[in-house]
């Protein structure tokens, strides 16, 4: 494959030697960004890649300009030799950063509020994503409140105008329970911790009545404009919603809510999809499904919450687009292996699915030309937990294991 | 004459019926492990041999071992057999970690063993042959341990050792760390005091000297009843909290004496680096044999446990971040690499019962793979599942390794123990088949999750 920058027809040892002494030569400070990159690594594992081959990746202004099996190549570039790489990891259910409370609790339709203009960009979590090999996320507020703000995309690390990688973020709807954990039995009538809804009807008919609201041409009450033209935006189909549900009755909710109002929410925790699988996939469900980062303890109980171990694998036998997310997201692909996706399945679970339902996997996702050079290097087979991380690459910035200050 | 002939002949009819017993008990005859690798701990692995089990121990292993007709063959081709894991520190197997009373070194955790919990389901599909059922780290002095294998009817089925170790916890159950050490050391004081007056010839002080049944050392489980849940009022009185009655108070003194003289080790919990640094002091005030038990953090003590040289117990979250609270800066925290660094030995602990800091952190094979991650070589890692906690909790000689004359407790596995990938095919305790994956109906409904 001698697709290269700088074309070149030399040997490939003459090339070697070239890149060699430019290294020397040019030899680059870790902490300033890398211009040139080229990754030689001993497997590559990516959607898109033959499994496993060795492969070279040249790397530069921060995006991938090629992948083949050797690149020739010359000028002045830094040269990595890698085990493994894989592309960067996507966790599309995060709440990583966000300070300050993450739910809004004086009211219960605040669409408007975004957690983009609420992030410590210099928390520990983002440092700790990096270690962990997450170069993007989506953060999405507490489900608190039934409409509980604006989920934002951002890159792990890097230079802060850069961080935010999407224009409209996802509206979040809290289709279950969840709001209704504010309220508290015998408090002040007036206090902060009564509010509707006190149970999961008075949920589905917050949302129902704010968007026939809406639908009928009124406004959200006591609530800036703003938050009214999100919630027309979910209506004419602008804005992208997701759906927080996870038992089977919260999803059927979030799906007919949905229809009724001609939108389609992604549904984010699906912890029992399993049981409904032929409907959720005849409705055309997609789900980012978090219950593998809960349920991998053998010790709890031996029915209901453990009956998710494979669910992941349902997913995939009924054809339904799904992701992994949350927690120790390495782990879970890891443990999804152990439970039953090929390694293919189950990498792409973590980066090309994520970018997909995020709608950025013409960015992120994968190892191919024109992408982000978004990687992550490992000393051995990235799916085994005895190997271990060499290094996080986000925009063509290595972030090491050891000295991940960014 | 007659008399004695007849008597002569239950005899013997009694003999006879006793062997049929013993023969029943082993009735399955030999078996045979064959086609297998090998990973014997003890001595390098064998590619592909056999492991001959006769009378719930190895009899032989190697690559040309010869099987005989009667034996029950399993066919192991391309599978890994090594020997099962031993836990050094586990709470679970108890209904409850503690008592609610913190000074209650007269408990046995015998007593709170339940042989069908599903702790010992679990123990069994894991890998898991041998457990210290240790009390929990909220204690003062929390009760005695004991070693069991994890299959059985009964308990007396699978006790190996009763009296394993007394628990005494550095983090305070109530109240600080300062009362927690002068109650400790009150305790502790009177043991050693019952020492020297016994040296003397004097008569121990203690009101009811317990019953002595040969060398079965006295038995906490004689508490009467109510004994341990007795308000603590009995301050007032000056008696220990929790040692309302004499005799378990007498049983109480009597399991710090047997510690202090060195009969049964202390576990000892430290939850932070200064806690190891009283911990030493004890140790040296009063001599008694410790088996370390560790908090997250007490890699900051590493150094003072290097120079003791001991194995140590880890806490089951093996890597985590901190924040310098004056600078600010993250540190990623691993604490396998940094005992290496210290040359400290250790073991691995599980976390079971939700209080999981990671996805894998259940598993015991999960956590020797993230040493190994981290720069544990594979054969060491294998080795602190196997044969290094035998040896701390002193049952090295019957399990740990699959050498001839051991206890044939062995796992078959599908692959490589540390791959993401290997699950336990059978577990064999005592060279009876205690877990087979093929017939794991909750495995089956946790791999394909269908609505019920």
């Amino acid at each position: 494959m001698p697709n290269t920058a700088f074309p070149n027809r030399t040997s490939n040892f003459f090339a070697a030697l070239l890149v060699l002494l430019s290294s020397i030569a040019f030899g680059q400070d870790k902490d300033q960004p890398i211009s040139h990159v080229l990754i030689r690594a001993k497997h590559i594992y990516s959607p898109g890649c033959v499994w496993g081959e060795k492969g070279e990746v040249f790397i530069s202004g921060g995006k991938i300009k090629y992948v083949g099996p050797s690149i020739n190549i010359e000028g002045p570039l830094t040269v990595l030799e890698v085990d493994s790489l894989m592309p960067g990891i996507v966790d599309a259910y995060s709440s990583i950063g966000l300070s300050g409370g993450s739910s809004e609790v004086s009211r219960e339709i605040t669409p408007e509020f975004d957690t983009y203009s609420a992030i410590d960009w210099s928390s520990r979590d983002f440092v700790e994503a990096v270690g962990e090999g997450i170069t993007t996320v989506q953060v999405i507020p507490a489900t608190e409140s039934v409409f509980s703000g604006l989920a934002c995309i951002v890159k792990s690390a890097g230079e802060l105008k850069q961080r935010s990688i999407t224009n409209s973020g996802n509206a979040v709807l809290a289709v279950c329970s969840d709001p209704t954990s504010r309220n508290r039995a015998r408090s002040r009538p007036d206090g902060v911790y009564v509010r509707q809804p006190t149970n999961r009807m008075g949920v589905v008919w917050i949302i129902r009545s704010s968007f026939n609201r809406i639908r009928s041409g009124g406004k959200v009450e006591g609530a800036d404009p703003t938050a009214s033209s999100i919630m027309k935006e979910i209506l004419d189909g602008k804005r992208k919603s997701l759906a927080v549900s996870r038992t089977d009755y919260d999803i059927r909710s979030a799906l007919d809510l949905g229809d009724e109002f001609g939108f389609q929410p992604t549904i984010y925790g699906g912890d029992e999809v399993y049981r409904i699988i032929d409907e959720f996939k005849k409705r055309k469900g997609k789900v980012v499904y978090t219950a593998l980062a809960r349920s991998a303890s053998t010790n709890r109980g031996n029915e209901g919450t453990a009956l998710r171990w494979n669910v992941p694998g349902k997913l995939l036998e009924a054809d339904v687009p799904f992701c992994l997310a949350g927690d120790a997201l390495l782990d879970q692909a890891r443990f999804a292996v152990r439970f039953g996706l090929t390694p293919e399945q189950s990498l792409a679970a973590i980066t090309l699915r994520p970018a997909e339902m995020l709608g950025l996997s013409d960015r992120i996702g994968s190892i191919a030309a024109e992408k982000d050079a978004d990687l992550v290097a490992f000393n051995g087979d990235p799916l085994q937990p005895t190997s271990g991380i060499s290094w996080t690459m986000v925009d063509g910035k290595i972030y090491g294991n050891d000295k991940s200050k960014q | 004459m007659i008399i004695n002939l007849s008597k002569y002949r239950i005899g013997t009819f009694l003999l006879l019926g006793l062997s049929i017993a013993a023969a029943k008990l082993h009735a399955d005859g030999p078996l045979a492990i064959q086609g297998a690798k090998i990973i014997p701990i003890v001595g390098e692995p064998i590619a592909v041999g056999t492991i001959l089990i006769r009378d719930g121990k190895i009899e032989a292993v190697g690559k040309d071992v010869v099987i005989p007709g009667e034996a029950k063959v399993i066919d192991a081709t391309g599978k890994v057999v090594m020997p099962g894991f031993v836990d050094a520190h586990n709470a679970g197997a108890m209904t409850s970690a503690n008592e609610r009373n913190e000074l209650v070194p007269f408990l046995s955790v015998v007593d709170s063993i339940d042989p069908v919990s599903p702790f010992f389901d679990e123990c069994r599909r894991n890998g898991i042959t041998s457990s210290a059922v240790v009390p929990g780290n909220s204690t003062l002095i929390g009760g005695q341990a004991a070693i069991v294998k994890t299959a059985g009817q009964y308990v007396n089925d699978m006790l190996l050792k009763r009296e394993a170790g007394l628990k005494i916890s550095l983090r305070p159950a109530s109240g600080n760390r300062m009362s927690q050490l002068a109650k400790l050391r009150k305790e502790l004081d009177k043991a050693k005091k019952a020492i020297e007056n016994e040296a003397k010839g004097e008569k121990p002080d203690s009101p009811a000297e317990p019953k002595k049944e040969g060398d079965e050392p006295a038995k906490p489980t004689e508490k009467p009843e109510g004994g341990a849940d007795e308000p603590k009022d009995d301050n007032a009185t000056g008696q220990p909290e929790g040692s309302g009655d004499a005799a378990s108070q007498a049983a109480g003194l009597e399991a710090l004496k047997k510690a202090i003289k060195g009969e049964q080790p202390v576990y000892i919990y430290c939850e932070t680096g200064m806690d190891v640094t009283a911990a030493i002091q004890l140790i040296s005030d009063y001599g008694f044999k410790p088996i370390f038990v560790l908090g997250p953090s007490c890699y900051k003590a590493a150094d003072l446990l290097a120079k003791r040289n001991e194995t140590v117990i880890l806490d089951p979250s093996l890597v985590f971040w901190e924040t310098n609270p004056r600078t600010r800066e993250d540190k990623k925290i691993i604490v396998p690499q940094l005992y290496r660094a210290a040359k400290v030995p250790f073991l691995f602990q599980t976390e079971g019962f939700g209080a999981r800091t990671s996805l894998g952190s259940s598993f015991f094979w999960f956590q020797a793979a993230t040493a190994v991650k981290y720069g544990m070589p594979e054969k060491e890692a294998l080795e602190a599942l196997t044969i290094a906690p035998a040896k701390r909790i002193g049952i090295e000689k019957l399990v740990g390794s699959i050498e001839v004359g051991k206890d044939a407790d062995l796992l078959i596995l599908t692959g490589e123990p540390l791959n993401i990938s290997t699950w336990v095919d059978q577990t064999i305790i005592d060279g009876k088949v205690v877990y087979e994956r093929s017939k794991d109906e909750k495995i089956k409904r946790l791999l394909s999750p269908v609505a019920e």
